[in-house]
């Protein structure tokens, strides 16, 4: 008699431990979910819809094209950030394979698409990397930024090609802006933004010419100068060798997450 | 002095060689929770302040939806009361005239980790909590054989 109860204790003990173990089991594999991640580019209005630079020259861009590579979004916790230095410690990356020229004055360039990586593991990408090269082939074959458009001070009206060969590496944490970027849900898509402020480089009429950003600032008028009846084609090095050191200063500022500085260098 | 300006300008020049990278003029959020009130001051990392900054406040549940919205005071100050009820990292971002920053700020962290538990995890304690009683009862059953 009691030999039957001892074996249904048994058989309950082992049931369970079972029940245990598989709830273990249940928790260590999780069913993977995953979403789209769209990487985007974006030169913001200043670019689309022109402005007046801090000289006074009202900007009007027909193209803007720069060339990205080595584009990399990541899932870092704690959440990376510019002040951590250049190292990003991420749980996940995604990267973008290629090298892509768009033009950030298209008015569809709103933002302008780079591509998409899909099943991506669902997450919040907090950052984002990237190089800025120059083009292989296509309208700015040779160039890492190609600004062409016209610029109008009194009366006087320059249509101007720019030239920039430099290149330089970009990374930021995470994109602040009207919206946050990056959430990508199980089944559903995000997109992560590398954002590029022109008013670094021309200046800004709109703000205060004692601001740090129009302070820095190169204006038109040194681009202006090298003009020819009216047209210039030019390349970055042919600015005076002072205007050149201080546009090299400004493309460690020209791109940002959104409104978010990011941390960028030389190449 | 004449020999100590060319060293420093030496060093200088030096520290700027090795200079890898450069950002600037970012936006500075420095918390201070009260246990019931989160103050915040809002500076420029030169430490201008950032008065009339857009202020956005996500709770951990909801990080697509702003959980408040405001403006920063003269002084580069916001004061919000977080809902406790929903601890976990919340994110603080603060904006003007194109610069931005962000800060996170963990609520409870006690609380956080127990509304964590899933229905596996409570299954799990059951399972275990039965076990127990089971071995202390096949522990009794076994010393009456005795």
């Amino acid at each position: 008699m009691m030999q039957g109860k001892y074996r249904f204790t048994v058989i309950f003990v082992l049931f369970m431990l079972l029940l245990v173990l598989a709830g273990c089991g249940q928790n260590d594999v999780p069913a993977e979910e995953t979403g789209t991640l769209v990487f985007t580019a974006n030169g913001e209005e200043f670019i689309r819809d022109g402005f007046e630079s801090k000289d006074g020259w009202e900007m009007d861009f027909s193209h803007a094209y720069i060339t990205l590579s080595e584009i990399t979004a990541y899932i870092t916790d704690p959440a990376y950030d510019v002040a951590d230095g250049w190292e990003i410690n991420a749980q996940e990356t995604v990267t973008l394979p290629g090298t892509f020229t768009v033009d950030l004055a298209a008015v569809d360039a709103d933002p302008a698409i780079l591509g998409q990586q899909d099943a991506v593991p669902a997450g919040h990408y907090n950052a984002l990397s990237w190089a800025m090269v120059r083009a292989q082939d296509g309208p700015a074959d040779g160039y890492m930024l190609l600004l062409t458009g016209t610029a109008t001070r009194d009366g006087e009206t320059i249509n101007f090609t720019l030239h920039f060969e430099e290149e330089l590496e970009s990374r930021g944490g995470e994109y602040i802006g009207d919206e946050r970027k990056g959430i990508v849900n199980a089944g559903d898509s995000a997109d992560v933004e590398a954002t590029f402020h022109f008013d670094h480089l021309f200046g800004d009429a709109g703000e205060d010419l004692g601001e740090e950003l129009n302070q820095k600032a190169l204006g038109f008028d040194p681009f202006a100068a090298l003009a020819k009846d009216g047209e210039l084609n030019m390349s970055s090095t042919d600015l005076s060798a002072g205007d050149y050191e201080k546009l090299k200063t400004i493309f460690l500022n020209l791109a940002h997450l959104g409104e978010a500085h990011s941390l960028t260098r030389f190449r | 002095m004449k020999k100590v300006v060319p060293i420093l300008t030496l060093l200088l020049l030096t520290a700027l060689l090795f200079l890898p990278a450069a950002y600037a003029h970012g936006v500075v959020i420095t918390p201070q929770f009260n246990g019931t009130e989160v103050e915040l001051l809002c500076t420029y990392d030169d430490g201008k302040i950032l008065a009339g900054a857009r202020i956005d406040v996500f709770a951990p549940n909801e990080p697509s939806i702003p959980y408040l919205q405001g403006e920063t005071g003269q002084n580069g100050e916001f004061v919000f009361t977080p809902d406790t009820a929903r601890p976990g990292e919340w994110v603080v971002r603060a904006r003007l005239d194109g610069h931005g920053g962000m800060t996170r700020i963990t609520i409870d962290s006690h609380r956080y980790f127990w509304s964590t538990f899933s229905t596996t995890h409570w299954l799990m304690v059951a399972a275990t909590a039965a076990f127990t009683l089971a071995a202390v009862w096949l522990f009794i059953l076994t010393k009456r054989t005795v």
